[in-house]
């Protein structure tokens, strides 16, 4: 049975800042080891999307389902949903990492002491066995000289793999990337993709909101176009980005392959 | 004429009483970090009445002078059930009264921890209290790390004012010295040589607290 629940699946989630709806009627499911990449122009609601799915901003109706637990809500006696106790909300929470676009180490730590936190104050290992494990990743994402540096000493590429790297030490079901190399200096959009793409050949649970078509059609399974708070459109990334079905993911494509000929011709 | 045999006699006193200074500018130093910490968390989590609470508590406090704060705790001590605790009256007074400016200080550096460093920290799964002290606290006290010296060096000034509710320290034992030999002059000088002296320790233990923590954030 266990076989076939999602690792997440999204239903009907509607979210609204004030009269602003930013996403409208969203549902989404993804499989164990599947690798999802969502596109869509800025302010389509892709951030807001992630943010719903790991309850950092709860959705306004809808709701979510890590594996066959519902996030964030549980129901009462009468069987009417209502908020779930914080200490439930937290484990639930520690079984979805988040890899920020602005990276949001802890600049007190250092590197591998970012990585020991979490498997050391919301896991309780020992302090040993969160270095150890600590360690393993660090080395994962090339970074294993660098463990004892503080985050402000190390290039935003170098950073965003330590941020990936804290993110598994809680050994997650699932991982949710916020356009994780927005932030970065063009030539170093590469080593974090390279680290991405390595952890998806490894079947590891995505979401990836992204801009970089390129990994989105290497590494996904599946892509989905999000404009305006609505998917749009989905498929396997041959399908979408050689023949979208829509208009609106034509014209998204468009305008990305006439911004980028010029690059990638340069790069030929 | 300076009397040098005054001076000679009154330093051994005086050195003890100056002891006796340090132990409540330590004293009231810890209190005012523990009653600012825990204002400046009442005011920023989201508890009900927190931020009443602690704002009133600051106005208060930065609303009446020491001197009548400082009564206010050592006749009201009693009434507590605890008696003849001068001390102890002067280091909670001098403590909640500058705890008030100690939260002043924290806010602001608690203010400007980037919000994603707690999203991150939420994200993982960690409590609220565990993202105060782990994450939120530890930054906000090494940034504060200038202000709070400069803080703690007006409580070390503060103290003195323990002198009306008889605490033997560094000022009041050189007003005891002064009435028996009728000289100030040998008195008061070695007495702002010791203040000087222990503002200066102060300052150095900031400076190598700051060197310390200073790599995290450059």
């Amino acid at each position: 049975m266990t076989k076939n629940v999602p690792a997440i699946r999204a239903e009907h989630l509607v979210k609204t800042f004030g009269d602003l709806e930013v996403l409208s009627d969203i549902s989404l499911e993804v499989a164990k080891g599947e690798v999802v990449c969502v596109l869509g122009p800025s302010g389509s609601g892709k951030s807001t999307l992630l943010r719903c799915l790991n309850w950092l901003s709860p959705p306004t109706s809808g709701t979510v389902w890590i594996g066959d637990e519902m996030l964030g809500m549980e129901r009462d006696a009468n069987g009417t949903p209502r908020p779930l106790g914080d200490a439930r909300l937290r484990r639930q929470r520690s079984r979805i990492g988040m890899v920020f676009q602005s990276f949001n180490l802890w600049p007190h730590r250092t590197a591998i002491g970012n990585v020991m936190e979490g498997p050391m104050i919301v896991r309780g290992l020992s302090k040993n066995e969160a270095r150890e494990r600590a360690e393993v990743l660090l080395d994962r994402v090339g970074l294993q000289d660098k463990a004892t540096s503080y985050p402000a000493k190390l290039s935003g590429g170098q950073q965003q793999r330590v941020a990936i790297a804290r993110a598994l030490a809680m050994e997650p079901e699932i991982l949710l990337f916020d356009e994780p190399t927005s932030a970065l200096d063009p030539e170093l959009v590469g080593e974090v993709l390279d680290v991405m793409q390595a952890l998806a050949e490894q079947r590891t649970t995505m979401i990836v909101v992204t801009h970089e078509i390129g990994f989105a059609s290497e590494a996904a399974d599946r892509i989905v176009f999000m404009d305006e708070g609505s998917i749009i459109e989905e498929g396997a990334p041959a399908d979408f980005l050689s023949s979208p079905r829509e208009q609106r993911s034509r014209q998204f494509l468009d305008r990305y392959l006439k911004r980028t000929s010029f690059t990638s011709f340069a790069s030929c | 004429m300076f009397n040098l045999d005054l001076f000679y006699e009154s330093v051994p006193i005086l050195a003890s009483a100056a002891i006796v200074t340090v132990e409540l500018t330590v004293c009231s130093v810890i209190l005012s970090l523990l009653f600012g910490t825990i204002s400046v968390m009442l005011q920023l989590s989201k508890i009900p009445g927190g931020y009443w609470l602690s704002r009133t508590y600051v106005s208060i406090m930065r609303g009446t002078p020491l001197l009548v704060q400082l009564f206010v705790v050592f006749f009201g001590l009693p009434l507590l059930g605890i008696k003849g605790q001068a001390f102890l009256a002067a280091a909670v007074a001098i403590g909640l009264n500058s705890g008030a400016y100690t939260t002043e200080i924290l806010r602001a550096a608690v203010q400007n921890v980037p919000e994603g460093q707690i999203e991150a920290a939420r994200a993982m799964g960690m409590s609220t209290r565990q993202i105060w002290f782990r994450v939120i606290l530890p930054q906000a006290f090494v940034v504060s790390l200038p202000a709070l010296t400069s803080e703690f060096t007006i409580v070390l000034k503060s103290t003195p004012l323990a002198s009306v509710v008889a605490v033997t320290e560094l000022t009041y034992a050189g007003v005891v010295i002064q009435a028996r030999a009728f000289s100030a002059v040998e008195i008061f000088l070695p007495i702002a040589v010791g203040y000087v002296l222990i503002a200066l320790s102060f300052t150095q233990v900031s400076r190598w607290l700051e060197r310390r923590f200073r790599l995290l954030h450059t």
